[in-house]
């Protein structure tokens, strides 16, 4: 064997199995295609692991009763489905956007002056941090009072954690693609 | 119908059309899981979590791609995450050999039965790293580009493994035709 052949055989060996698969580019499928008619050492090795492959593929595979299947094709789609791409995203984006950033901008000195009032109680002082922390962490709206900050943390709850969930998804199934 | 038009009555909350689409897969789908959670409960339990998560993420798969390599993805991740949750489990391994409809010939049934169980133990001696890329591969039915993009390491170590694991298996088989 020459020792170009053997730098041949060494680049065949290393993309065999792109080989298989025919998803190298045309030229290279054709250079290694043209290799396979000189070099019998690969060819011997070619033949042999797709004997190889082919038996593992007809030794007989692990089945699921089709009952069993479809039972459990009913209990998923009990499930709700989630929307990535709709329209519904950006609603809730914009809104938990809008919310954070009134927030940012001092609007929960308007909108949630019950809770500040409730914080304010306890003697200590009021501070951003404060806020926030009460808002994410003991935001159960019947705790602090009226109507208007109900109403302000329930949809800053529901958002936010729709946001969340669906972002966490987001994330996780790009890896998928 | 083709498969995309299903994917998208999927989307609509077709559950028809979902037990139409995944119909094709419950062997495949159901002999990977198995294969990588090494336990029939275990493998149906992974199999169901992947259904739902088929169902409840339909949203999100970009059509035009493929479908198969998608569900195959989902079905590892969830038995990797089935693996995380047990702390104990050693994913690509698999204490008991798959259970299967036996042929009524006996001659044939022997045979086969030789085959599997011999190739169950080929499997059980590669390393795991080596198990993955095959299994992804040939049960997973994944291209190398989608394994490398999965397991996080570069195309080439993914074919070497793959490489490795062929000759490993190849050596065996030649042993066992000795015996």
């Amino acid at each position: 064997m020459t020792r170009k052949q053997s730098h041949l055989c060494k680049g065949f060996h290393k993309e065999v199995w792109l080989f298989i698969d025919a998803s190298l580019s045309p030229a290279q499928q054709r250079k290694w295609q043209l290799h396979l008619k000189q070099c019998s050492s690969c060819r011997d090795w070619l033949q042999q692991s797709q004997k190889t492959l082919a038996k593992y593929r007809q030794a007989p595979a692990a089945d699921i009763d089709e009952m069993r299947f479809e039972r459990m094709i009913e209990a998923a789609t009990r499930y709700p489905q989630k929307r990535i791409f709709g329209q519904r995203l950006w609603i809730r984006v914009a809104a938990a956007a809008l919310i954070l950033a009134a927030m940012g901008l001092g609007g929960h000195e308007i909108a949630l002056p019950g809770l500040k009032a409730l914080l304010s109680s306890s003697g200590e002082p009021v501070s951003e941090k404060r806020m926030v922390d009460a808002l994410w962490m003991k935001a159960d709206p019947l705790d602090y009072g009226g109507t208007a900050i109900d109403s302000v943390l329930m949809t800053m709850n529901e958002s936010l954690l729709q946001l969340e969930e669906e972002l966490f998804l987001f994330a996780d199934t790009e890896l998928y693609f | 119908m083709e498969e995309t038009d299903w994917i998208v009555k999927c989307r609509n909350g077709d559950a028809d059309a979902f037990a139409r689409l995944v119909q094709p897969y419950r062997r495949p789908l159901f002999a990977f899981l198995l294969r990588l959670c090494g336990d029939r409960a275990l493998a149906e339990d992974a199999l169901q979590e992947t259904l739902i998560k088929i169902w409840t993420r339909i949203g999100t798969f970009k059509l035009g791609n493929r479908f198969s390599s998608w569900v195959m993805q989902i079905a590892y991740r969830t038995a990797v995450d089935q693996k995380r949750r047990r702390k104990d489990g050693r994913l690509f391994y698999s204490d008991v050999l798959p259970e299967w409809q036996s042929p009524d010939d006996p001659t044939r049934r022997l045979e086969l039965d030789e085959r599997r169980r011999y190739m169950h133990r080929a499997l059980e001696e590669l390393p795991e790293n080596q198990r993955q890329v095959f299994l992804l591969r040939l049960d997973g039915e994944l291209t190398f580009k989608e394994i490398a993009a999965l397991l996080g390491q570069p195309l080439n170590t993914v074919l070497s493994r793959m490489n490795q694991a062929v000759k490993k298996l190849q050596k065996r088989m030649e042993h066992y035709r000795d015996d």
